[in-house]
Protein backbone atom coordinates (compact mmCIF):
# COMPACT_ATOMS: atom_id res chain seq x y z
CA UNK A 1 0.00 0.00 0.00
CA UNK A 2 1.41 2.98 -0.70
CA UNK A 3 2.31 5.43 2.39
CA UNK A 4 -0.55 8.05 2.31
CA UNK A 5 -3.00 5.75 2.29
CA UNK A 6 -3.75 4.25 6.15
CA UNK A 7 -4.71 0.60 7.04
CA UNK A 8 -6.99 0.17 10.00
CA UNK A 9 -5.74 -3.45 11.03
CA UNK A 10 -8.47 -4.38 13.07
CA UNK A 11 -10.99 -3.46 10.46
CA UNK A 12 -9.75 -5.21 7.33
CA UNK A 13 -12.30 -7.72 5.92
CA UNK A 14 -12.11 -10.34 3.24
CA UNK A 15 -15.43 -10.43 0.66
CA UNK A 16 -15.91 -11.07 -2.89
CA UNK A 17 -13.60 -13.80 -3.70
CA UNK A 18 -12.68 -14.58 -0.32
CA UNK A 19 -16.57 -15.00 0.87
CA UNK A 20 -16.66 -17.93 -1.37
CA UNK A 21 -13.22 -19.07 -1.14
CA UNK A 22 -12.15 -17.96 2.26
CA UNK A 23 -8.96 -16.38 2.51
CA UNK A 24 -6.47 -16.14 5.22
CA UNK A 25 -4.93 -12.58 6.22
CA UNK A 26 -2.26 -11.34 7.80
CA UNK A 27 -1.96 -7.69 7.78
CA UNK A 28 0.19 -4.63 9.04
CA UNK A 29 0.58 -1.47 8.49
CA UNK A 30 2.38 -1.21 4.57
CA UNK A 31 0.86 -4.80 3.79
CA UNK A 32 -2.15 -6.69 3.41
CA UNK A 33 -0.96 -10.76 2.37
CA UNK A 34 -4.13 -13.20 1.66
CA UNK A 35 -3.79 -16.82 1.31
CA UNK A 36 -5.98 -18.37 -0.81
CA UNK A 37 -7.51 -21.36 0.29
CA UNK A 38 -8.68 -22.76 -2.56
CA UNK A 39 -7.43 -22.38 -6.58
CA UNK A 40 -9.30 -20.62 -9.00
CA UNK A 41 -9.57 -21.33 -12.65
CA UNK A 42 -7.45 -18.91 -15.25
CA UNK A 43 -9.07 -15.33 -16.44
CA UNK A 44 -11.24 -15.56 -13.58
CA UNK A 45 -11.20 -12.06 -11.76
CA UNK A 46 -9.91 -12.25 -8.25
CA UNK A 47 -12.11 -10.24 -6.07
CA UNK A 48 -11.14 -8.79 -2.58
CA UNK A 49 -12.70 -6.05 -0.53
CA UNK A 50 -10.64 -4.48 1.90
CA UNK A 51 -11.91 -2.49 4.74
CA UNK A 52 -10.66 0.01 6.89
CA UNK A 53 -8.90 2.21 4.26
CA UNK A 54 -8.46 5.84 5.15
CA UNK A 55 -7.99 8.05 2.06
CA UNK A 56 -5.23 10.18 1.88
CA UNK A 57 -5.25 13.98 3.04
CA UNK A 58 -3.98 15.39 0.59
CA UNK A 59 -5.06 15.96 -2.97
CA UNK A 60 -1.81 14.42 -4.51
CA UNK A 61 -0.49 11.75 -6.01
CA UNK A 62 -0.38 8.38 -3.84
CA UNK A 63 2.93 6.20 -4.04
CA UNK A 64 2.48 3.15 -6.13
CA UNK A 65 -0.10 0.00 -5.02
CA UNK A 66 2.41 -2.85 -5.97
CA UNK A 67 0.62 -6.44 -6.01
CA UNK A 68 2.69 -9.23 -5.82
CA UNK A 69 1.50 -12.67 -5.89
CA UNK A 70 3.29 -15.99 -4.28
CA UNK A 71 3.64 -19.63 -5.36
CA UNK A 72 2.60 -22.27 -2.46
CA UNK A 73 5.78 -21.50 -1.15
CA UNK A 74 5.39 -18.27 -0.23
CA UNK A 75 8.70 -17.34 -1.61
CA UNK A 76 8.64 -18.23 -5.04
CA UNK A 77 7.80 -14.55 -7.22
CA UNK A 78 5.03 -15.35 -9.87
CA UNK A 79 4.48 -11.54 -10.80
CA UNK A 80 4.92 -8.10 -9.21
CA UNK A 81 3.43 -5.21 -10.72
CA UNK A 82 0.28 -3.05 -10.80
CA UNK A 83 1.74 0.11 -10.10
CA UNK A 84 -1.32 2.21 -10.12
CA UNK A 85 -2.06 5.39 -8.01
CA UNK A 86 -4.85 7.01 -6.04
CA UNK A 87 -5.99 10.42 -6.29
CA UNK A 88 -8.56 12.09 -4.60
CA UNK A 89 -10.96 14.52 -6.33
CA UNK A 90 -13.23 16.01 -3.78
CA UNK A 91 -12.65 17.78 -0.87
CA UNK A 92 -14.09 17.23 2.62
CA UNK A 93 -16.99 19.58 3.25
CA UNK A 94 -16.62 22.13 6.37
CA UNK A 95 -20.11 21.58 7.53
CA UNK A 96 -20.41 24.80 9.68
CA UNK A 97 -18.16 28.28 10.24
CA UNK A 98 -19.73 30.48 12.95
CA UNK A 99 -18.06 34.04 13.44
CA UNK A 100 -19.27 35.45 16.70
CA UNK A 101 -17.87 39.28 17.67
CA UNK A 102 -17.83 40.49 21.27
CA UNK A 103 -19.25 43.49 20.48
CA UNK A 104 -22.15 44.61 18.27
CA UNK A 105 -21.28 48.01 17.96
CA UNK A 106 -20.36 49.59 14.94
CA UNK A 107 -16.80 50.15 14.27
CA UNK A 108 -15.88 48.91 17.29
CA UNK A 109 -12.38 47.32 18.13
CA UNK A 110 -13.10 43.77 19.45
CA UNK A 111 -12.23 40.06 19.24
CA UNK A 112 -13.97 37.58 16.72
CA UNK A 113 -14.49 34.13 17.84
CA UNK A 114 -14.11 31.31 14.69
CA UNK A 115 -15.92 27.83 15.34
CA UNK A 116 -15.83 25.41 12.72
CA UNK A 117 -17.48 21.54 11.63
CA UNK A 118 -14.31 19.17 9.68
CA UNK A 119 -15.41 16.15 8.62
CA UNK A 120 -11.62 15.32 8.24
CA UNK A 121 -9.73 14.43 11.44
CA UNK A 122 -6.77 17.88 11.10
CA UNK A 123 -3.53 17.56 12.31
CA UNK A 124 -1.18 19.74 13.72
CA UNK A 125 0.02 22.54 11.14
CA UNK A 126 -2.74 22.18 8.95
CA UNK A 127 -3.86 25.79 8.47
CA UNK A 128 -7.31 27.26 7.82
CA UNK A 129 -6.98 29.89 5.39
CA UNK A 130 -10.15 32.15 4.72
CA UNK A 131 -10.63 35.96 3.23
CA UNK A 132 -12.14 39.26 5.36
CA UNK A 133 -15.17 41.11 3.84
CA UNK A 134 -14.06 44.52 2.73
CA UNK A 135 -16.52 45.88 5.44
CA UNK A 136 -14.53 44.22 8.10
CA UNK A 137 -10.77 45.70 8.53
CA UNK A 138 -8.49 43.13 10.28
CA UNK A 139 -5.57 43.61 12.41
CA UNK A 140 -3.14 45.91 10.56
CA UNK A 141 -0.71 43.47 10.59
CA UNK A 142 0.56 40.01 12.15
CA UNK A 143 2.23 41.54 14.93
CA UNK A 144 -0.80 43.29 16.42
CA UNK A 145 -3.03 40.05 15.81
CA UNK A 146 -3.70 37.98 18.83
CA UNK A 147 -5.21 34.70 18.34
CA UNK A 148 -5.92 31.84 21.27
CA UNK A 149 -7.51 28.45 20.56
CA UNK A 150 -10.30 27.81 22.50
CA UNK A 151 -12.29 24.42 21.47
CA UNK A 152 -9.54 21.41 20.74
CA UNK A 153 -7.07 23.70 19.56
CA UNK A 154 -3.89 23.90 21.29
CA UNK A 155 -2.10 26.72 19.80
CA UNK A 156 -2.92 29.05 17.10
CA UNK A 157 -0.83 31.58 14.80
CA UNK A 158 -2.54 34.19 12.84
CA UNK A 159 -1.06 35.56 9.96
CA UNK A 160 -2.53 37.81 7.39
CA UNK A 161 -0.98 37.39 4.16
CA UNK A 162 -1.01 40.05 0.85
CA UNK A 163 -2.39 42.82 2.74
CA UNK B 1 -1.84 25.71 14.01
CA UNK B 2 -1.48 22.58 16.74
CA UNK B 3 -4.78 21.06 16.49
CA UNK B 4 -6.48 18.52 19.16
CA UNK B 5 -8.50 16.22 17.33
CA UNK B 6 -11.81 16.23 18.31
CA UNK B 7 -15.28 15.25 17.57
CA UNK B 8 -16.91 18.22 17.97
CA UNK B 9 -16.23 21.92 16.96
CA UNK B 10 -12.96 23.71 16.67
CA UNK B 11 -12.77 26.99 17.54
CA UNK B 12 -10.09 29.88 18.26
CA UNK B 13 -9.99 34.20 18.84
CA UNK B 14 -8.72 37.00 17.08
CA UNK B 15 -8.12 40.10 18.03
CA UNK B 16 -8.31 43.60 16.97
CA UNK B 17 -10.40 43.17 14.63
CA UNK B 18 -13.09 45.96 13.69
CA UNK B 19 -16.62 46.05 13.32
CA UNK B 20 -18.32 46.99 10.06
CA UNK B 21 -19.00 51.18 10.02
CA UNK B 22 -22.19 50.51 8.84
CA UNK B 23 -25.28 48.64 10.66
CA UNK B 24 -25.89 47.00 7.14
CA UNK B 25 -24.88 43.26 7.37
CA UNK B 26 -21.79 42.63 5.82
CA UNK B 27 -20.47 40.09 2.91
CA UNK B 28 -19.36 37.14 4.81
CA UNK B 29 -15.96 35.41 5.11
CA UNK B 30 -14.85 33.76 2.04
CA UNK B 31 -12.47 31.18 0.35
CA UNK B 32 -12.35 29.16 3.79
CA UNK B 33 -10.35 26.36 3.08
CA UNK B 34 -8.54 23.96 5.31
CA UNK B 35 -5.18 23.37 3.98
CA UNK B 36 -2.15 20.80 4.32
CA UNK B 37 0.99 21.66 5.67
CA UNK B 38 1.88 21.16 2.10
CA UNK B 39 1.77 24.07 -0.06
CA UNK B 40 -1.22 24.49 -2.11
CA UNK B 41 -2.67 21.20 -1.09
CA UNK B 42 -6.83 21.57 0.34
CA UNK B 43 -7.98 18.95 2.79
CA UNK B 44 -11.08 20.13 2.99
CA UNK B 45 -13.82 23.64 2.40
CA UNK B 46 -17.16 25.25 3.37
CA UNK B 47 -19.28 25.42 0.81
CA UNK B 48 -21.33 28.36 2.35
CA UNK B 49 -24.64 29.13 3.30
CA UNK B 50 -25.37 32.51 1.89
CA UNK B 51 -26.59 31.80 -2.06
CA UNK B 52 -24.99 35.02 -3.03
CA UNK B 53 -22.01 34.02 -2.48
CA UNK B 54 -20.70 30.86 -2.24
CA UNK B 55 -18.48 29.23 0.40
CA UNK B 56 -18.85 32.42 2.34
CA UNK B 57 -20.12 32.77 5.97
CA UNK B 58 -23.26 34.74 6.48
CA UNK B 59 -22.09 38.60 7.45
CA UNK B 60 -21.75 40.40 10.62
CA UNK B 61 -24.57 42.86 11.60
CA UNK B 62 -24.14 45.28 13.71
CA UNK B 63 -27.41 45.57 16.39
CA UNK B 64 -25.84 48.59 18.18
CA UNK B 65 -25.18 51.70 16.61
CA UNK B 66 -21.77 53.26 18.07
CA UNK B 67 -23.67 55.75 20.91
CA UNK B 68 -22.54 59.14 21.02
CA UNK B 69 -21.32 59.91 25.13
CA UNK B 70 -21.81 63.37 24.97
CA UNK B 71 -23.55 66.16 22.65
CA UNK B 72 -23.61 69.84 22.86
CA UNK B 73 -25.31 72.26 20.86
CA UNK B 74 -24.74 75.86 20.55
Amino acid sequence: MPSQIQIDTNTVKSKGTCASSPCTEATNDEQIVYLMTAGSKANTPIVIEIGGVTNPRSMSSTDDFVVTTLDTDGVSEIDSGYNKRARMTKVGEITSVLLVPTSDVNGMNNDYTFTMYSPIPITNNDQLKFTFPEQIVPPKNSEEMNCQGVTNINNVTCTIVGN
Amino acid sequence: MTWLPGGGGYSFTMSNVENPYSVQTSNGFSDILLQTDIPHFDIAEFEGSDNKNPGATDGITNSKAAPLVTYTAT
